[in-house]
């Protein structure tokens, strides 16, 4: 392509209507590369046209991902509480411990196909992936920094500048830029690769006899909220559990009194691997969690329309509905080399 | 490849800006410049922070450690009663007691004229609050200028901050201070229905008129004063002891609309 192109000066407008489509069309490539949008899932909620991403640009995400400098002392990464073995959630923690051991008063939640989420954390009091990192970088209990400091942090590191220069075109750090390198990471964190995946487009064997059992259980009883094929309708519900501290759920972004001790849906994809359950961790296993929701008489008095009176399920479906949820576990995803340090 | 995109895409916004502005003025001489200044004080006297004791109207003495606000949406009223919009791009302002240039803003590109009035909105309009951050920079930005005056777990803005100190109020169990903290925000939500906080200001002048003319050697000006008092009288007594802690709740929209009721005052223009 380029060879064709003559040094005169009359061809140089060519020239750049030429290297501008060879660019346009070799990003589109690698954006295709980078994020596919599995055929059976929804459409994604997440502008990309806002956030093209790039291979720079997820790399930087990443580094920043799994660097501590994010935190007031350079002790807590987002990767301190969002693993990958546990699809980026934090195992074996009902709560997490932030800088100087402050204890968080929320389960973390899985990180995985956030290009489809409409809110963030539990309460969906953060609309815009974008927008997220803010919370967890300022909040006391969990990395406690200024945002200010992080930036000049970068600004003055041996390799960000340069890296937000190939990611963005700017050696200039901007909180905009900062945010966007950070989503960059966390939408490329799809999970489509179950053998429930494989079930949804067609092969049967994918699933075996109690799987297929638990399947059908869960679209009679679970699918209401845990909807589609991100097992979530996106909504903020009551699921009976009472309250063991003062955190109101979805109510203190609101401050509408039926948001009282609501919370969001969550998606139950590589459930298996991201216990402990529940907004405050307070079940450890599947088996709990199926219980707490066959069990309506303890369950609490403003608990969803859709859960009063607990939901019919024997001993046997109950195993059967466990071992679908672990169909839901993604191998691919839990260990693509992609997305480690 | 992205900056070539962003260059379009600034080349393009700066045409589409440009269209924008009304009146357009055709030439650099038919626009001029104001300047707003707010003049903070408590009651009849200046505001000073920390060391100056005030008392509410309710009756209760208190200090003032911090008073910040944001203004935008700026319009200015022509004597005929039509309005001049401040480009939208240029009509955030943070307003902070502790720093004086924040308390002199300039309107740029004023078309030339006799204007009677000034109104604006107290906050940032859900629009703003809900655009990419890219759009969202200087007074705006969530990662510099704007890290204190934005809260991060519900996404927004805080609209006005005053924080300060009473012996009114019970001693805290743990620090043993009286501390109370206002901050007050709320767009209406982004995709559920919240408080709206938002508040409108509009002020006249009571006597002449604001000039914008060619050959001004300086920029006339609308001096606002700025009552820190009415965030606890303007509608509703508010008290400290029983209200040290207002911020992202139902009361905090009677703050706002005791902010709306006449903490902006218009003293006076001044003509070059």
């Amino acid at each position: 392509m380029w060879k064709i192109i003559s040094p005169a000066m009359n061809h140089l407008g060519c020239l750049m209507v030429l290297s501008f489509l060879f660019f346009a069309c070799s990003r589109e490539d690698g954006e295709k590369a980078l994020f596919n949008s599995p055929g059976h899932f929804p459409p994604t909620s997440y502008d990309f046209s806002q956030n093209p991403l790039t291979p720079a640009g997820f790399a930087l995400g990443k580094k920043l991902f799994y660097d501590p400098i994010l935190s007031r002392d350079g002790t807590i990464s987002c990767n301190s509480c969002h693993q990958q073995a546990s699809a980026f959630a934090h195992a074996q923690h009902d709560l997490s411990h932030g800088v100087d051991d402050k204890l968080g008063r929320r389960n973390a939640p899985t990180l995985q196909n956030l290009a489809w989420r409409t809110s963030l954390g539990w309460d969906g009091g953060v609309p815009h992936l974008d927008l997220f990192p803010f919370d967890p970088i300022t909040n006391p209990v969990e990395m406690d920094e200024k945002m200010p400091n992080v930036l000049a942090k970068l600004q003055v590191h041996s390799q960000y500048p340069t890296l937000f220069e190939k990611a963005f075109g700017s050696k200039t750090i901007s909180t905009a830029n900062l945010m966007k390198a950070l989503s960059q990471f966390q939408l490329m964190l799809v999970s489509a690769g179950s053998r429930y995946d494989r079930y949804l487009k067609g092969q049967e064997s994918a699933l075996n006899v109690d799987e297929k059992s638990g399947l059908l259980l869960f679209q009679q009883k679970c699918a209401a909220c845990h909807a589609g094929p991100l097992q979530t309708d996106h909504s903020f519900r009551h699921n009976g559990l009472h309250p063991l501290g003062k955190d109101p759920g979805r109510f203190s972004v609101t401050l509408d009194s039926l948001d009282y001790l609501r919370f969001k849906v969550p998606t139950l994809r590589n459930i298996a691997q991201s216990g402990p359950y529940m907004h405050d961790g307070r079940l450890k296993t599947l088996a709990e969690v199926i219980e707490h929701y066959r069990n309506g008489a303890t369950m609490h008095k403003r608990v969803d329309p859709l859960l009063k009176g607990g939901i019919a399920i024997s001993k046997t479906e109950k195993n059967q509905i466990i071992a679908f949820l672990r169909s839901l576990s993604d191998d691919g995803f839990l260990k693509n080399p992609r997305f480690l340090e | 490849m992205i900056f070539r995109i962003s260059l379009f895409i600034v080349l393009c916004s700066f045409f589409a800006c440009q269209k924008n502005e009304q009146p357009s003025p055709s030439a650099k001489n038919d626009s001029g410049s104001v300047v707003v200044k707010f003049d903070n004080r408590f009651g009849s006297t200046k505001l000073l922070l920390d060391g100056t004791e005030y008392q509410n109207a309710a009756g209760e003495n208190l200090f003032i450690s911090r008073f910040d606000y944001y203004i935008s949406n700026i319009k200015l009223q022509r004597t005929d009663g039509s309005f001049y919009t401040v480009l939208q791009d240029s009509s955030y302002f943070l307003v902070r007691e502790d720093q004086l240039a924040s308390q002199r803003v300039t309107l740029r590109k004023v078309p030339l004229g006799e204007y009677k009035g000034i109104s604006f909105t107290i906050g940032i309009d859900s629009l703003r609050s809900t655009m990419p951050l890219a759009q969202r920079t200087g007074v705006l930005d969530p990662g510099t200028t704007a890290a204190d005056m934005y809260w991060t777990w519900n996404s927004g803005y805080i609209f006005v901050k005053m924080e300060g100190s009473s012996p009114a109020i019970a001693a805290d169990p743990n620090t043993g201070k009286r501390n109370f903290w206002f901050h007050i925000g709320g767009f209406g939500g982004y995709n559920q229905r919240s408080i709206n906080n938002l508040r409108q200001v509009n002020l006249n002048v009571s006597d002449g008129t604001l000039t914008v003319s060619k050959g001004q050697t300086r920029a006339s000006s609308f001096h606002l004063i700025v009552n820190a008092a009415k965030m606890m009288e303007g509608v509703q007594k508010v008290s400290l002891a029983k209200n040290p802690v207002v911020m992202f709740n139902s009361f905090s929209s009677t703050l706002a609309d005791n902010y709306a009721a006449g903490m902006f005052s218009l003293s006076h223009v001044e003509n070059y």
